[in-house]
């Protein structure tokens, strides 16, 4: 059978960097095909190349059998190629109906002049349907997508590309930032289009994912493919190898090698370091008390609009000071009316949208890294460039970072790499409490568990954490304790023994 | 390639032009020629260092000719009755008065600061009119000229402030925390909130220190015409805003440096110097200055790559 797509030899360079070293790839009439590799690896380069991103691309592309060039956006929405890109593509001032419908907008008429006026109406009601359809309900359609949370951009983003009806849809990573609720709905919604002949490329750091939903793999490394195979020809192990290039442990409890006095069992025994007493912000959440004590990791668990992610920017003073409840920390009253005040106090937070909130993407990585600590590494008014050198080229090869070098901006790199920036620059900050949302949204899994290990050795050295994740399976093998979210409460709270599938019945369960 | 047309294609441009205008035009090589481009061209020099700070946080500032303007006002008026050194410090602090409201404005009053400073340049001038019914201050201390036009050495006075400015400016940018602020905020002002910097007195501070080098600039200008005139420095904003950008910094903000806009100010200088020598009209001036910009910008583009 002819495939529907076929690229063959694809080369892509960026100063630099050999993204795409002659790749070929090739995806059959409903499949769905996955794409997997390390961060770095040219996941999303290639995708771009299907995407007409890179006009200067080497190498060929045919649909159906007919050569393509793909040298613009255009051109390969044309070719029936639609893509949801990893990064966002969406206009933030637009609502999330018109950006759903941004190119495609209906007319009052077919004919002069009622083609020339938009019909609103139908726009907001095709966009309504859509959502229903797809079962995003989450998404209120008429909301300006830059007041929307990552993960109901992410749902506008996907609605967008599957109402272009392309032949072709590219999904790049578009799990990493839903919760187990929402992957599922997108699932079925891949289904039911496989079903109906689309051809689906797959990207996802959860292999298990890929084993769910892919018939076939494609693994690159280093811009080149190490393998085509079968989805039931693979095991997990296999495929990390293929990856990687080398084999990991994962699955259990993360504890460090000393594990007789760090790890799980310090935790209770270190000195309470914050205490929230029915903290509450109206609409977002209300009445959180819990405790933290330094060497534990406070994992926070719920769905989407569940109040995780505001209850952290409160705590940080991200959206100024909060009226109702207290916090104390090291036992003095802390109310902080901005981030400012927060990191004087010994407070961070990893926010979960890096683009927006985590990075300054035209500035080199190693600004990005040094900057919460731009001021501890001086001599006199000036900055220590030996010391910041070092610090920076410790934290890369800790946390495996890949870019040409550190002088690069922080926008060149793949999506996994700038969220390795993001953990990096609060991880040097090493602060007394460390809020992280997310921490780990499309990192590769080898270096999950570098971080998870970094993170236990932070716990291991006195700090206290509180880390909030949409999966179960790093809540459960990272914390000491979980706290469930349901729509702004505090649900339950797991402590001593728990495994993924307790993270998984708390989140969804009934209260 | 590309990256090095991008890095230093102005800099050749401006040893291309240099090395031209050398071995063609005979009164360009003139010493004296070459003194008074280096003069004419200070108070530029001095005024587009700042503004380079305020384009890099993404911002812009147009009032600094009205700055100028009124920190020469002010320092001739204190001048004639009390002096140069009290008259200078007058100036200077006007000048910083009328930076700090910019800065108070944009930060904390939220006002962008194209809106702001178009109101404060004309609400500027305005006073100046009706402060001196339009009438331009005479009786200066004659010494006072050689601020504007006395030499250290060989070099113009002006000349020596403006490379001092540069340089202060230069290091203050890339080698202080302070510098690494200006630059992230102007990437991504809520990331640098977010990671505890003050952005807002960071963004008053390079308000306030535009303003005071604008006041630099207007004192050097009084003491070139040794009289106080309220319509002084009329479009300085302009030219300064034009060296910036020819010199490579991006109006988008979080990138740029002082010398690149050095760099700027000596292209812009050394076009409207040789367009004099070679006896063009004054009234094709603009037009050149105007292609050039374009032509810089073009070339900044199309060296990024596509889009
Ligand atoms: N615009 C760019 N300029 C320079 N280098 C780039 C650019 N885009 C990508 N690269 C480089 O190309 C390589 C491949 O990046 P790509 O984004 O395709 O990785 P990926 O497989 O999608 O990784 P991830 O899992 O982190 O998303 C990386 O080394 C990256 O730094
Ligand atoms: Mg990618």
């Amino acid at each position: 059978m002819q495939p529907v797509l076929e690229m063959r030899g694809i080369t892509k360079r960026f100063p630099g960097v050999l993204a795409l070293d002659n790749v070929d790839f090739n995806l059959m009439h409903g499949e769905v095909h996955a794409l997997v590799g390390a961060n770095g690896a040219g996941k999303s380069t290639l995708m771009k190349v299907l995407a007409g991103a890179y006009p200067d691309y080497e190498g060929q592309v045919a649909i159906a059998g007919r050569v393509c060039e793909m040298r613009t956006p255009r051109q390969a929405q044309q070719s029936g190629v639609a893509v949801i890109h990893q990064e966002f593509s969406l206009v933030p001032t637009l609502t999330a109906a018109e950006n759903i419908m941004l190119g495609m907008e209906p007319r009052r008429s077919t004919s002069f002049p009622g083609n020339m006026l938009l019909n609103k109406k139908a726009l907001a009601e095709r966009s309504v349907r859509l959502l229903g359809e797809l079962g995003f309900t989450a998404v209120d359609p008429r909301a300006r997508v830059s007041d929307l949370g990552v993960a109901e951009q992410q749902l506008v983003q996907i609605a967008k590309a599957i109402a272009a009806n392309a032949r072709i849809l590219v999904m790049d990573e578009p799990t990493a930032r839903l919760s187990r609720a929402e992957r599922d709905e997108l699932f079925k919604v891949m289904f039911r289009l496989r079903d109906a002949g689309t051809s689906i490329v797959y990207i996802s750091h959860f292999l298990e994912e890929v084993f769910r939903v892919a018939s076939r793999v494609t693994v690159l490394r280093d811009g080149q493919v190490v393998a085509v195979r079968a989805v039931d020809e693979l095991d997990r192990r296999t495929l990390v190898h293929h990856m990687l290039g080398r084999e990991i442990t994962a699955g259990d409890k993360v504890r460090l090698e000393d594990s007789s006095t760090h790890g799980r069992q310090s935790a209770g025994k270190g000195e309470e370091i914050m205490v929230v007493r029915g903290l509450g912000r109206r609409g977002k959440f209300e009445d959180v008390s819990f405790s933290l004590r330094r060497g534990e990791i406070l994992g926070i668990a719920g769905l989407v609009g569940s109040g995780r992610t505001e209850l952290a920017r409160a705590i940080f003073g991200a959206d100024g000071s909060v009226k109702t409840g207290s916090i104390k920390m090291k036992g003095r009253d802390y109310a902080p009316s901005n981030p400012r005040a927060a990191v004087a106090s010994g407070l961070a937070l990893l926010p979960e949208d890096r683009k927006q909130q985590g990075l300054v993407l035209v500035r080199p990585v190693s600004d990005n890294v040094l900057l919460p600590v731009t001021a501890t590494f001086t001599r006199g008014p000036f900055l220590d460039h030996r010391r910041r050198k070092q610090q920076v080229s410790s934290m890369t090869t800790r946390l495996n970072i890949k870019s040409a070098s550190p002088a690069v901006q922080v926008g060149t790199l793949s999506g996994g790499n700038q969220q390795k920036v993001v953990l990096a620059k609060w991880l040097s900050a090493s602060p007394d409490i460390l809020i992280l949302d997310q921490p780990t949204a499309g990192v590769d899994v080898g270096t999950k568990e570098e971080i998870y290990l970094f993170l236990r050795q932070l716990a291991a050295a006195g700090r206290a954490l509180i880390m909030i994740s949409d999966d179960p399976e790093e809540l459960s093998r990272v914390c000491d304790r979980v706290m469930v979210m349901q729509r702004g409460r505090v649900v339950r709270e797991l402590d001593g023994d728990f495994a993924v599938s307790d993270v998984l019945t708390a989140v969804t369960g009934d209260y | 390639m590309k990256s090095f047309v991008r890095s230093y294609g102005m800099v050749i441009i401006l040893v291309v032009m240099f090395a031209l205008l050398y071995a063609t035009v005979p009164t360009f090589r003139n010493p004296q020629n070459l003194l008074n481009l280096l003069q004419q061209n200070s108070v530029n020099a001095i005024i587009a260092s700042g503004v380079t700070f305020v384009l890099i946080t993404g911002g812009i500032d147009l009032s600094v000719g009205s700055t100028a303007a009124l920190a020469g006002m002010a320092g001739a008026a204190v001048m004639v009755r009390h002096g140069i050194l009290l008259g200078v410090l007058a100036g200077l602090a006007a000048a910083t008065a009328a930076g700090l409201l910019n800065g108070l404005l944009i930060s904390r009053a939220g006002i962008v600061p194209f809106v702001t400073t178009l109101g404060v340049q004309t609400l500027t001038r305005g006073i100046l009119y009706i402060a001196t019914n339009a009438t331009p201050i005479y009786g200066l201390p004659f010494e006072y000229m050689r601020v504007g036009l006395g030499n250290i050495g060989p070099f113009p006075i002006a000349t020596s402030l403006a490379v001092v400015i540069a340089v202060v400016m230069q290091v203050l940018l890339k080698h202080t925390p302070y510098g690494q602020y200006v630059l992230a905020l102007g990437g991504n002002e809520d990331a640098t909130r977010l990671s505890g910097i003050d952005v807002k007195r960071t963004k008053t501070v390079v308000y306030t220190v535009t303003a005071l080098l604008a006041g630099v600039g207007g004192l050097i200008l009084l003491g070139q015409t040794n009289t106080g005139q309220p319509q002084a420095a009329v479009g300085y904003e302009l030219n300064a805003i034009a060296a910036v950008v020819v010199g490579g910094t991006p109006l988008s903000g979080g990138q740029g440096s002082v010398l690149n806009t050095i760099i700027g100010v000596l292209v812009l200088g050394l076009i409207s110097n040789a367009l004099n020598l070679m006896n063009v009209s004054p009234y094709w001036q603009p037009a050149v200055t105007g292609l050039i910009i374009l032509l810089a910008v073009g070339l900044d583009t199309a060296t990024k790559g596509h889009r």
